[in-house]
């Protein structure tokens, strides 16, 4: 069963993703910063998809998904960032790394599902 | 409480007011502040010697207080004067003189309290003294504007089926804090450099959640839910600034971001959140008094690298 990968420093964000996409029947996995997010990413090979914010304590978001790539070689994890940055730079950064979206908060549930529904088959 | 209000300055929807308390008893006087109310948009509230000390009690968010002298009864204020501003050393006094007296017939105790003293009919003194103590920074409407609806449209998103209502902006020159929990986020731009902190009080919040009308879906909230949710709030209006205003430096040159992460205090339960949940290096002083006169005094240092650590 596919897993989704919620990355959030914050409790109210985890609580409102996951809850989100629980009740739309997916399996999901949350992690405090982009350390504990890459721990999970590795330690699981169910994940399939990650959200992640890119202001977080100990690992920002764009440095945990640059591990992640050059750590797992894993193409086939999705990534998409939901946070409150805009800045084009680290879009670039980002997309550069492979990522899938760039979500800024609040979000809209409706486009999160659309997006969820194409990256997890 | 019901205050008397001398003067409502009418102000635009970017602009600012302050709340500013009289206690003042001549006619003229009164007639003269009102119009340098109006012109400065300060909100005079009145006072009297008996209730002063419950309306600065109610307000904590004052930009100065304006007094006489000497009250209706021939009564000295200067005594008023030392005990405001022992009580509230933070708030501009403005006094006004009697006839033929000076600042400096007071004594150095008053003259260091007060924020300035003008003569009973130099109203153009006055309004010289409110410029350089009350109103000495110019905040645009255009920021106000976007500070305003970045703010309303992250509270929109934080607390679900609530209408938020905006008073208009004011000036505050107390460093009192509201309720008993704030977030403390710094935010930076090519042209300011500063902080922003949500204030707001604990079991309200409390009461949202449990309404499940916030993104927190726990059986049993606690403070730390509370915590959360006044984060992100302050997280998102963090983020909004920094689009719109550009950050300082959003990497450094190793191309680490530059991540922020607000800090919550509850001073009411001593607690205090950097963001993460690492082990903090704390080093605890003591002062000695050598000659047995003083106890000792701890000062504790704690180091709370949460934002990077790579030694």
């Amino acid at each position: 069963m596919p897993q989704i990968l919620v990355v959030d420093d914050s409790d109210a964000v985890r609580s409102e993703v996951s809850g989100f996409l629980t009740k739309n029947g997916f399996t999901v996995v949350t992690a405090v910063d982009g350390k504990d997010g890459l721990g999970k990413a590795k330690a699981n090979a169910d994940v399939k998809l990650i959200f992640a914010d890119v202001n977080m304590p100990n690992m920002d978001g764009l440095t945990m998904v640059e591990k992640i790539r050059s750590e797992l070689g894993n193409k086939t994890v999705n990534i998409i960032m939901l946070t409150t940055e805009s800045d084009a730079s680290m879009k670039e950064r980002g997309k550069a790394a492979g990522i899938k979206g760039w979500i800024v908060k609040p979000f809209n549930g409706a486009n999160v599902l659309e997006a969820v529904k194409k990256m997890v088959a | 409480m019901q205050l008397n209000v001398l003067v409502q300055p009418k102000a635009g929807e970017n602009e600012t007011l302050s709340k500013v308390v009289v206690i003042e008893h001549a006619a003229a006087t009164l007639g003269a502040l009102k119009s340098v109310f109006e012109q400065c948009k300060l909100v005079g509230y009145r006072a009297t010697r008996e209730s002063v000390a419950a309306i600065l009690g109610a307000n904590i968010d004052l930009g100065g207080i304006f007094l006489p002298e000497t009250d209706a009864q021939g009564t000295s204020c200067v005594d008023l004067v030392a005990e405001i501003h022992r009580q509230r050393p933070e708030l501009p006094i403005f006094l006004r003189l009697d006839a033929n007296h000076a600042l400096d017939d007071l004594s150095s105790e008053i003259v260091r309290a007060v924020a300035g003293a003008y003569a009973h009919d130099d109203f153009t003194a006055l309004r010289e003294l409110i410029d350089t103590y009350l109103l000495s920074r110019d905040y645009p409407g255009e920021f106000i504007s976007a500070m305003a609806e970045m703010t309303r449209e992250a509270m929109q998103a934080s607390f679900r089926d609530m209408q938020v209502e905006l008073e208009q902006p004011y000036i505050v020159k107390d460093k009192i804090i509201y309720g008993e929990l704030f977030s403390l986020i710094p935010l930076e731009s090519s042209w300011c450099r500063g902080y922003m902190m949500l204030q707001t009080e604990e079991e309200k919040i409390l009461g949202v959640i449990k309404a499940k009308k916030t993104q927190i879906n726990h059986p049993e909230p606690t403070f730390r839910h509370v915590n959360a949710v006044l984060g992100e709030l302050s997280n998102m209006v963090w983020g909004s600034f920094k689009t719109k205003y550009g950050a300082k430096k959003v990497q450094d040159g190793d191309g680490q971001i530059r991540v922020e992460i607000p800090i919550i205090v509850n001073h009411a339960r001593k607690y205090i959140s950097f963001g993460s949940d690492d082990p903090q290096l704390c080093f605890k002083y003591t002062l000695i008094d050598p000659h047995g006169k003083l106890g000792p005094i701890s000062v504790y240092q704690k180091f709370i690298f949460s934002l990077d650590w790579a030694p």
